[in-house]
């Protein structure tokens, strides 16, 4: 009876120890991480709007006077440009009108207006946006270890560098520690996938950038719409340059279009979507 | 020993749901990151508004321009024209504001706002287009000019320019379609040869009745039509002059057949078949020295020779393997590689402009069929299927496909489709009467 507990014993063990050491991380099983593709901002290549000139300013007598040659109709002329701003895709958002960042009040009461973003939020601003949530983190950070002073210190060139020796001591920062969040889960990533997909519209792609993966980055208002504005290319694949901008305008009017009152994502966790990577991926579509 | 192993495993089993999470789930670790796989393929709607313009006479202008670039845009099948009745703001200038909520709000992707102006005896169109959902324009404002009797082409121009700015492809809508003209009973057919626009507008016939024609093909220029004309009895390659219809056989010696001519693409020569003593093979005329010089050497019948848009190969039919198949060659006739393998029979390759592609005929099992594939024959895809699908002629862009589909029967008739290279958006082009043999011009200058 002992003895075959201890074969069985033996036995279970050889299985997990080979289990153990089999899905240890080898070489060649290890997730490579795709190279970085080089990012081309539709920035660099948008095209200006037409200054007023003597071509295309309405009260410039040249394009209607000047008698055009008969036809047939070869080239166009440039029509006076309209006085807006530039494109969001073509501008960087700083260089936007802030109130375009900003939802409708009269359509929208319920949500107050999103200031711009920094560029790294500090963490407390999770935290005023989450204001349930249970107080996990600790109150107060470990005091830190101090710091072994250097045997010359003493002679320090500038007195007025060391504090007199009775100034009152400097209170104990207090680092805010990130409030721990559940992960989106796979139905609110799907629900966001869907509801993007469903705008997505291959129609009047090129059969060039219809093969051309995009990813686009944004930011997103607590409410669930994107910040129109903060859409851009952040990179993309398989076509050329052109095409990847014909593909993200198409992948940018689908997060647009289809951004209606926000997307069904969980306010609580605004801190994980925040920010998006939408990598439009056409692999699926060839052929349809 | 075991506490170790257990432990281990205990680490190992809470760290497997961490590991198997999807990256960038946003917890401190940059953006969410999502991927979008799945889509819709519809056309995409597009508010076109007729036409702005402060003199009365020009209303009718200014509506049919609007009329003409609806129906090119709804045409290509990638775009679906909504219709005014929906629209909730007016047009009142082109230089207003646009209300992109009040597009947005019939879903309409791009708004098209045109003004049409009198510039002595010409006319202007100038033309503004929006992307409703990005709130901007997208390009900058132009304007075409040409007289009153080419308002077809300004249409067709502007239609061109919004087509090509909302897919990144060229557009296909300023051209022109040379073809048969057919008539008359099925077994004793009148076949004359006529040119119109892509569309079927602005019809006008180039030959006589009674004289039998094949195969036209026109220039890079427009300018000429080299077709293969029956005329004396035996198949000649003939060169017309589309201004003033004058021709000249440009093969002529006694007894001998030439015929399936296609234009080098400078349109300073011509490529044919050359038949001579029971033997067909492929020949290049320079039209400026009248140099000829013969590109293959088989027994074998060699026909539908077509040039690479770069000019380096061409793709031609033959049946050297004991079946109707493609082959590939340097321009030199050199070099020659079959690329046809699928069952069935391959003929009357065309090369896309582009370059990319070739498209062909395909008979196989009974059925006729439209296809394309790459010029190595990789990647073959069957557009068509019918009784009697044959000769493809490419569109300006490379998108869409032009070609004869003929029914049976006794009542049959040949009739000219398109079909998109995905295989969508098949449809008739209205041509009054039969028709057959389309060669479609590059975009006109």
């Amino acid at each position: 009876m002992n003895a075959g507990l201890a074969i069985s014993a033996l036995g279970h063990g050889a299985v997990l120890l080979w289990i153990l050491l089999d899905i240890a991380p080898r070489p060649d099983d290890r997730f490579i991480l795709p190279e970085a593709v080089p990012v081309r901002l539709i920035t660099s290549d948008a095209p200006e709007l037409a200054a007023p000139s003597a071509i295309a300013a309405p009260d410039a007598p040249a394009p209607q006077d000047i008698p055009q040659p008969a036809a047939p109709p070869g080239s166009a002329e440039r029509v006076t440009p309209l006085p807006v701003p530039p494109p969001p895709d073509r501008a960087l958002p700083a260089e936007l009108p802030q109130a375009a960042l900003r939802p409708e009040p009269s359509l929208r009461p319920d949500i107050p207006p999103v200031p711009p973003r920094p560029a790294e939020a500090p963490p407390a601003s999770v935290e005023q946006i989450i204001p349930d949530a249970p107080p996990l983190a600790p109150q107060s950070s470990p005091q830190p270890a101090p710091r072994p002073q250097p045997e010359a210190i003493s002679a320090a060139p500038n007195d007025a560098l060391e504090p007199p020796s009775d100034a009152p001591a400097l209170p104990e920062t207090v680092v805010p520690a990130p409030v721990p969040q559940a992960p989106l889960t796979a139905q609110e990533r799907d629900g966001l996938r869907l509801a993007v997909g469903r705008c997505w519209n291959f129609g009047a792609l090129s059969i060039e950038a219809a093969q051309v993966t995009v990813t686009v980055a944004m930011d997103m208002q607590p409410d669930g719409r994107p910040v129109s504005s903060s859409l851009r290319l952040a990179s993309y694949e398989g076509g050329s340059a052109q095409a990847a901008r014909q593909a993200f305008d198409v992948a940018r009017r689908a997060i647009l279009r289809c951004a209606g009152e926000g997307y069904p994502l969980p306010r609580e966790k605004y801190a994980q979507w925040q920010e998006i990577e939408m990598v439009f991926n056409p692999d699926k579509m060839r052929g349809r | 020993m075991w506490r170790a192993l257990i432990t281990a495993l205990a680490t190992l089993g809470l760290a497997l749901p961490a590991l198997a999470q999807e990256p960038g789930q946003g917890q401190g670790r940059g953006p969410l990151r999502i991927e979008i796989t799945e889509g819709v393929t519809e056309p995409v709607p597009i508010a076109v508004p007729d036409f702005l313009t402060e003199d009365p006479q020009l209303a009718e202008f200014a509506a049919k321009i609007a009329g003409v670039v609806r129906a090119d845009l709804a045409g290509s099948g990638l775009f679906r024209p909504i219709p005014a009745t929906a629209f909730i703001s007016p047009i009142t200038s082109l230089d207003s504001p646009v209300e992109y909520r009040d597009w947005q709000a019939i879903n309409a992707q791009a708004l098209l706002t045109g003004k049409v102006l009198a510039k002595g005896d010409q006319l202007s169109v100038q033309f503004r287009l929006f992307d409703i959902f990005a709130e901007a324009p997208l390009g900058e404002g132009l304007q075409f000019t040409a007289s009153e009797n080419s308002w077809r082409r300004l249409a067709h121009k502007l239609a061109d320019a919004v087509y090509s700015r909302i897919t990144g492809e060229g557009g296909y809508f300023d051209s022109r379609v040379v073809f048969v003209a057919e008539s008359g009973p099925k077994d004793a057919r009148d076949k004359r040869l006529a040119i119109m626009d892509y569309d079927g507008a602005n019809l006008s016939y180039l030959t006589q009745p009674g004289d039998l024609v094949l195969a036209p093909r026109i220039s890079a220029d427009g300018a000429r039509v080299v077709y293969t004309s029956y005329a004396t009895g035996r198949p000649r390659v003939t060169l017309m002059e589309t201004d003033t219809l004058q021709t000249r056989l440009i093969e002529d010696p006694s007894g001998a057949m030439s015929f399936s001519p296609r234009f080098t693409p400078d349109g300073k020569g011509v490529l044919y078949s050359y038949a001579s003593r029971g033997n067909t093979d492929l020949y290049q005329l320079d039209l400026t020295s009248g140099k000829r010089t013969r590109l293959t050497q088989a027994p074998s019948i060699e026909t539908a020779p077509s040039f690479a848009p770069d000019g380096s190969r061409i793709v031609f039919e033959s049946d050297r393997s004991g079946s109707q198949q493609l082959y590939v060659m340097q321009a030199d006739g050199s070099d020659i590689q079959r690329i046809s393998f699928g069952p069935g029979q391959y003929g009357s390759p065309v090369w896309s402009p582009k370059g990319d592609l070739i498209a062909f005929t395909k008979q196989h099992r009974g059925r006729f069929h439209i296809g394309v594939m790459r010029p190595d024959g990789s990647e073959e895809r069957l557009l068509t299927a019918s009784f009697l699908d044959e000769g493809p002629s490419w569109a300006p862009n490379g998108r869409v496909l032009m070609f004869t589909r003929e029914t049976p029967g006794p009542a049959g008739g040949a009739q000219l489709f398109t079909v998109d290279i995905t295989g969508r958006n098949l449809r008739p082009v209205p041509v009054f009467g039969a028709a057959s043999d389309p060669a479609w011009s590059p975009l006109l200058e």
